[in-house]
C-alpha cells in the first residue's frame, strides 16, 4: 500500500507558511518540537536540513531584510539607540506596522509615530525627535521635482503686491520642531563628529532638497513660523504677521532677519512660483526645466 | 557522488547538442545587460558607460518622484530597459493589485521598456507583504491559479508577462510535479514568457537535489526571453541566492548550455549584495557576451542630449 499523498490547500499552505516566516518576530514563539511538527506537516526536509530549519532560512531572511532596510533609513537612530535596542525596536515596530505595500518606500513612514507611543526605550524623547527629522527627510528625498524660484523671479514683484502674494515653498520641503538639537545630532553621526549635547533644547529646521541633494537648516523660532505658514499658503504678509508673534525682539530685529531670511531661502531654491493676490497671476521662472 | 555533482559530469559525458529553438515572442535579443542600481546612479548618468541594456527593478520607480525617476529618465533616453519587478505575487491567494498593475504598465509605459518580469511566487497573503521571493508547491491547483492570473495581468499590461524560475530553500509535500514541469504547462498554458535564471536553477538543484541539465532540458526554450546570471552564498547545508560576487563556472556552464539550447538570448548579470563599482559588475556581464548569441556590443542609444538648465 503506497504512502498517503500529502494534499495541503494553496491558501492553507500559504497563510501557514507566512505565520511561521513572522511568528518568532511577533513574540509567539513555539518549542523547538512545535515547530518541528508544524513544519513537518507541509515541508520536506532535505538532506542536510530538517523541514523547520529550511522554513527558519525565510524567518532569518525576513526580518534581516527589513532591519536592513529600516536601519539606513533611520540610521542615526540606529547608531543612538545602538543594534540590539534597534532591533528590537524594529521589531515591535513591525508587530505594530507590518509593510501591507508592495514598496518599501513606505515601510517607515510610522517609526516616529510608534515612538510617540506606548514603547518603551532608553532615550525615547530623544529618538522620537531624531526618527522625526529622518523621516521628514525621506519624505523629501522622494517628493516631487518642481521648477524653482529665483531672485530675478521675485524681482518681478511689484513692492504694492508684496504683502498680498503668497510665496509657494517646493513640494520638496518640510518642517520640523524639536525639543533636542536634532540637527545638529544627526550630523555629528552623519560626520562621525563627537555628539553635541543631547539635552533638552527647542530647535526649528528646514529640510529641503536642492539639486538631488536634501539639505538641513537650523531656523529661529520667528522664521520657522514665517516659513511654515508661506507652506502653508498664507500671504507673505500673514506669514511675516504669524513670525511677530514669535520674534523676541523688536519690529527693526524682525525686518532684519525677516529680509536677510527671504534672500537665504530664495538663493537655496525653497520656492516655486508667486501667486500674486486676487489677480490670480503666478510668476515661475523664466527659463522652467526639469533640472 | 551526489545528485548534485551526478547531473553536472552528465552534461559532459553526453555532450549534448540540440538545435536552437525560434522563439515564441517577437522581442529583441538586447545583449549583455546590467541592473541599474542607486550605488551606479551617478556613474551611469555622468559616464554614459558602453553597455547594452539596463534592467530596473520596477517597484524602485513607482509612486516616486525625485532623483530615482529624473535619473531613470536620462537612461532611458539613451539605453533599453526591461523592467523586472518582486512584489507582483502572482502566486498569492491575496487578489490581484490593480493598482500596482496600472503602476507598472504606465511605468512601462514612459521608459518603453521591452518586456516586464516577476518571478514566480508570492510575498504575502492576508494583505501583508513580507517583501520575499516565497515558494510555492507545484500542484495542479497552483498552477490552474498562477496561469489564471498570469493571464488576467497580461489583459492589463496587454503584452506577455515574463516569470523568472525560482530560488527556493523548502519543497512543500503537497508537491506534485517537477518545477520544470510546472513552469512549461505554466508557460503553455498562460502563454507567457520565462526568464531562465541559471544562478537559480544551480542554487535549487543543490538545495532540493535535483540534476540542474534535467531542469534545463525540460524547460521550453522557446519561450525564455532573457537570461539571468549571478553569485550566490554557499552556506554549506544549503546555497543562499545572494545575488553577491562573481558567479562560480558551474553556473556559467549552465549559461552555455541555455545559450546552446536557445541559439542566445538576451542575459542580464545580476550584483545586488555589496555592490562593486560599476566597471566591476560590467566586467562581470561581459562573461555572457558568449552565450547571447551576439559577437560585439551594440553601439551605444542615441545621442546625449544634456537638459536645459
Amino acid at each position: 500500500m503506497g504512502a498517503r499523498a500529502v494534499v495541503n490547500p494553496l491558501a492553507e499552505i500559504e497563510h501557514w507558511f507566512q505565520g511561521e516566516v513572522v511568528r518568532p518576530h511577533e513574540g509567539r514563539s513555539k518549542s523547538a518540537e512545535e515547530r518541528e511538527a508544524s513544519a513537518a506537516e507541509f515541508v520536506k526536509p532535505s538532506q542536510s536540513l530538517s523541514a523547520a530549519e529550511r522554513v527558519e532560512i525565510y524567518t532569518d531572511m525576513y526580518f534581516s531584510r527589513l532591519l536592513e532596510v529600516l536601519g539606513e533609513e533611520y540610521s542615526v537612530v540606529r547608531e543612538l539607540a545602538g543594534h540590539e535596542d534597534f532591533s528590537r525596536l524594529i521589531r515591535a515596530y513591525l508587530r505594530e506596522f507590518p509593510s501591507r505595500h508592495w514598496s518599501l518606500n513606505g515601510l517607515g513612514r510610522k517609526l516616529p509615530e510608534f515612538l510617540a507611543g506606548k514603547y518603551r526605550t532608553p532615550k525615547k524623547a530623544l529618538l522620537h525627535d531624531v526618527a522625526r527629522l529622518e523621516c521628514l527627510m525621506s519624505i523629501v528625498f522622494d517628493a516631487e521635482h518642481s521648477n524653482v524660484l529665483t531672485s530675478a523671479d521675485v524681482a518681478q514683484v511689484a513692492p504694492t503686491d508684496f504683502t498680498s502674494a503668497r510665496l509657494r515653498t517646493i513640494p520638496a520641503l518640510e518642517l520640523g520642531n524639536f525639543d533636542h538639537a536634532a540637527n545638529a545630532i544627526v550630523r555629528a553621526v552623519r560626520m562621525s563628529e563627537p555628539l553635541p549635547a543631547l539635552t533638552k533644547k527647542r530647535t526649528f529646521t528646514v529640510v529641503w532638497r536642492k539639486e538631488w541633494t536634501v539639505w538641513r537648516m537650523d531656523l529661529a523660532e520667528s522664521m520657522f513660523h514665517v516659513l511654515g505658514s508661506l507652506k502653508s499658503g498664507h500671504t507673505i504678509g500673514e506669514a511675516i504677521e504669524e513670525g511677530g508673534r514669535h520674534h523676541h525682539g523688536d519690529a527693526a530685529s524682525l525686518q532684519a532677519a525677516v529680509s536677510h531670511s527671504f534672500g537665504e531661502w530664495i538663493s537655496e531654491g525653497l520656492f516655486e512660483r508667486v501667486d500674486l493676490g486676487r489677480t490670480r497671476l503666478r510668476i515661475e521662472p523664466e527659463d522652467p526645466s526639469i533640472l | 557522488m551526489s545528485t548534485h555533482e551526478r547531473g553536472l559530469s552528465s552534461a559532459v559525458f553526453f555532450g549534448m547538442k540540440t538545435q536552437p529553438t525560434r522563439p515564441r515572442f517577437d522581442l529583441p535579443n538586447l545583449g549583455v545587460g546590467v541592473g541599474l542600481r542607486s550605488q551606479h546612479y551617478g556613474f551611469v548618468v555622468e559616464t554614459k558607460p558602453s553597455v547594452d541594456w539596463f534592467e530596473i527593478i520596477s517597484e524602485n520607480f513607482m509612486g516616486v518622484g525625485g532623483r530615482p525617476t529624473w535619473i531613470l529618465e536620462q537612461v532611458a533616453a539613451r539605453y533599453p530597459i526591461v523592467m523586472h519587478g518582486v512584489s507582483m505575487s502572482i502566486g498569492s491567494m491575496d487578489p490581484l493589485d490593480r493598482e500596482y498593475l496600472a503602476q507598472l504598465k504606465a511605468l512601462a509605459t514612459r521608459t518603453k521598456a521591452r518586456w516586464i518580469s516577476d518571478h514566480l511566487c508570492w510575498t504575502g497573503v492576508a494583505h501583508r507583504n513580507l517583501h520575499d521571493l516565497l515558494p510555492l508547491p507545484y500542484t495542479e491547483e497552483c498552477l490552474r491559479h498562477v496561469v489564471a492570473r498570469i493571464r488576467q495581468v497580461q489583459d492589463v499590461l496587454e503584452r506577455p508577462l515574463v516569470l523568472e524560475n525560482p530560488s527556493s530553500y523548502v519543497e512543500f509535500k503537497s508537491t506534485s510535479m517537477s518545477e520544470w514541469e510546472f513552469l512549461a504547462r505554466m508557460a503553455e498554458d498562460a502563454d507567457c514568457g520565462l526568464l531562465l535564471d541559471v544562478n537559480n536553477v544551480f542554487v535549487s538543484s543543490f538545495n532540493h537535489a535535483f540534476d540542474p541539465y534535467e531542469y534545463l532540458s525540460g524547460i521550453p526554450m522557446e519561450r525564455v526571453v532573457q537570461f539571468h546570471v549571478a553569485g550566490h552564498t554557499h552556506k554549506g547545508t544549503h546555497i543562499l541566492d545572494t545575488h553577491s560576487g562573481q558567479a562560480v563556472n558551474e553556473v556559467w556552464k549552465l549559461c552555455e548550455r541555455a545559450c546552446e539550447l536557445t541559439g542566445g538570448r538576451s542575459a542580464l548579470y545580476e550584483w545586488d549584495e555589496d555592490v562593486p563599482a560599476f566597471d566591476v559588475v560590467a566586467l562581470e556581464a561581459e562573461k555572457a557576451r558568449a552565450f547571447t548569441g551576439m559577437r560585439t556590443a551594440h553601439k551605444t542609444g542615441p545621442k546625449w542630449e544634456r537638459a536645459q538648465s
